[in-house]
């Protein structure tokens, strides 16, 4: 296997790439209504080669979303409903003995694939969600004595349902932080709503043999790509050539200091975080069709990077207060005492 | 047998007790005399009329009456009196008393009392007793309270003259700057690209805090806050503009900054900080 390592100099922004995104997102639209905002951060997610952890109730096609983009992309894709009784060779693969040549033989797991959809992956035991991370961080998995590399891309997106917390193991804040986004779905709007019904009233039925199932919305997914990983590799390297300014690595250094300092914060950002800022900004620059990201990447993504990786104090928690609004309250801060000491304003 | 003891003394007890009395109020055996500051009783007295009564007593009156017992005498009444003397002289009895029920007190007999002076004439008699003015009602709080106000106008008389130097300064400089003036040039050196490292991420921070407090947009999540700002048509020109010189790495042509800082103009450094 051969690697090249792309310097940020080396490749532009072709119109190419924008046609790429806009393919993918349109693609997606077909089967999910609304959700933009998760489509965008799945595609940062993908050309990053970050990991995402979608938080959200049961409903709202977390797992469509992942089916179409996988198929629009002509990504392998596997699924694994994680359970408390998973062991970590379900996931990675493990050694069988063949009886006919009385010889092990290597069984690779789902892992084994481009996007990798963990559902409820709180609901697996801590050895078998530590054996996953470990994946997610080296993108390889060792079975018997050899070392096997995950395919490129790599992409791992878990759900986590926020609710019915019974039995389940809560992922800590060090693996926690091996996601780089971490994204809250919010119920569709009301017209958003009234499409997705209508939509779901035109389906219809789907003859299988002499019976027939009523179809549901992964039958309506198109098997054919709308782009090749080329173009994805493509995009991943446009990434690269995002101008990042001095000013926008120092709004995230303030920010992330911020999270280290905040009397209501026990745990703050590690520079993980920051390197997970610039990363998800430059390709959100480059969704928006900008070849340099603003401070509006930095807002925009600032929640999704920051909020699974602070940790309130006891006396933060007991007055009432959430990590959204500690971030909130962090962000409008950013510049309000910024004049007070006159550096600028002289 | 003991109980006949027992109402002998106590006629016993009373016999004193009444001698003692008696002692004390009957100074000469005349009913009609007695000495300065003796009580004397005059029974028996019957005066005719309706029933009669002591007059008030007045201030420094020498004569003091008292009628301790009054019965119907055909048509008059009888009267058993009390009375002492203040000063030595002659008083008419009779000049103390008035009806009862109001009606005139008609031509009443004479009955001179003489007060007689125990003392010999020429002796000293004390002074006429004199009242120091009384200390008013609540002088002390008064006190109190006007050493507060003294201690306040005094410390607002201090205060005011140790600023007073300041307010003069205050008053010998030019109008502030407004806030436009104080960004220009910020913002000429953000558009040739001359800012200071330290002072691109501070100014940026500024305008958008600014506008956040000024477009009432705090309450809003900072990625909603964010696109409002930007879609504002004040403040999402120069917020746009500054993007574009401090992260484009390519920035578009000159702008005409004047135009970016008009709504700036009528803003103080002061008014941002407040």
């Amino acid at each position: 296997m051969s690697s090249e390592q792309v310097e940020p100099s080396d490749a532009t922004i072709s119109d190419s790439t924008y046609e790429f995104i806009n393919a993918i997102r349109n693609r997606v639209g077909t089967v999910v209504v609304g959700q933009d905002v998760v489509v965008e951060r799945l595609l940062i997610a993908l050309f990053t080669s970050g990991h995402l952890l979608l938080q959200g109730v049961p409903g709202l096609a977390k797992t469509l979303l992942v089916s179409a983009l996988s198929k629009s992309i002509d990504l392998e894709f596997s699924r694994i409903q994680f359970t408390v009784d998973l062991l970590p060779s379900d996931i990675i693969g493990s050694e069988i003995l063949d009886q006919q040549t009385h010889e092990f033989r290597t069984h690779k797991g789902p892992i084994f694939t481009n996007l990798l959809l963990a559902d409820e992956i709180n609901r697996a035991a801590p050895k078998v969600q530590s054996a996953l991370l470990e994946a997610m961080q080296e993108r390889k998995v060792t079975i018997g004595n050899e070392n096997y590399s995950l395919p490129a891309p790599f992409l791992v997106i878990a759900t986590q349902n926020p609710v019915e917390q019974a039995g389940t193991f809560e992922l800590p804040e060090a693996q926690l932080d091996r996601f780089m986004l971490c994204h809250r779905l919010e119920y569709p709007t009301p017209s958003e709503e009234k499409e997705v019904l209508r939509r779901n009233t035109e389906l219809g039925v789907r003859r299988e043999g002499a019976g027939a199932v009523a179809r549901t919305e992964f039958d309506v997914l198109d098997e054919q790509s709308v782009a090749d990983r080329a173009e994805l590799v493509k995009a991943m390297e446009a990434i690269q050539s995002v101008h990042v300014s001095d000013t926008f690595t120092d709004h995230v250094v303030d920010l992330v200091n911020r999270t280290r300092t905040h009397p209501a914060i026990e745990l703050g950002c590690s520079p993980r975080a920051g390197i997970a800022l610039i990363k998800s900004a430059r390709a959100r620059a480059l969704i928006h069709k900008r070849h340099y990201v603003i401070p509006e990447d930095l807002y925009a993504l600032a929640e999704d990077v920051v909020l699974h990786r602070i940790r309130l104090n006891y006396e933060a928690l007991a007055d009432g207060l959430t990590t959204v609004g500690v971030l909130r309250q962090m962000l409008n801060e950013i510049g309000a005492e910024t004049n007070g000491d006159g550096e600028v304003l002289a | 047998m003991t109980r006949y003891i027992n109402r002998l003394f106590l006629m016993v007890c009373i016999l004193s007790s009444e001698s003692q009395i008696w002692s004390q109020e009957i100074y000469t055996d005349d009913p009609f005399e007695t000495t300065v500051g003796m009580s004397q009783t005059l029974s028996e007295i019957i005066l005719p009329g309706s029933e009669l009564e002591v007059t008030d007593i007045e201030d420094q009156q020498p004569f003091i009456l008292r009628i301790t017992k009054s019965f119907v005498h055909g048509d008059a009444f009888r009267y058993h009196f009390v009375y002492y003397g203040l000063e030595p002289g002659e008083y008419n009895l009779t000049d103390y008393l008035q009806r009862k029920d109001g009606s005139e007190r008609g031509d009443l007999p004479e009955q001179i009392i003489t007060v007689q002076a125990v003392l010999p004439p020429g002796q000293v008699t004390p002074h006429q007793l004199t009242l120091p003015q009384a200390p008013s009602i609540g002088g002390y709080r008064l006190l109190l309270a006007l050493a507060g106000v003294v201690w306040v106008v005094g410390l607002l008389l201090l205060i005011r003259s140790t600023r007073r130097p300041r307010s003069d300064q205050q008053a010998s400089t030019d109008r502030p700057r407004s806030l436009a003036d104080q960004l220009q040039p910020l913002l000429e050196a953000a558009a040739t690209g001359s800012l200071a490292e330290s002072q691109q991420a501070e100014l940026e921070r500024l305008l958008l805090a600014f506008w956040r407090k000024k477009l009432g947009v705090t309450g809003q999540s900072p990625a909603e806050a964010m696109t409002a700002l930007k879609a504002d048509p004040e403040a999402g020109e120069l917020l746009r503009q500054l993007e574009d010189w401090l992260h484009n790495p390519s920035p578009s042509a000159p702008v005409d900054l004047k135009r970016l800082l008009k709504p700036y103009t009528n803003v103080t450094a002061q008014n941002v900080s407040s």
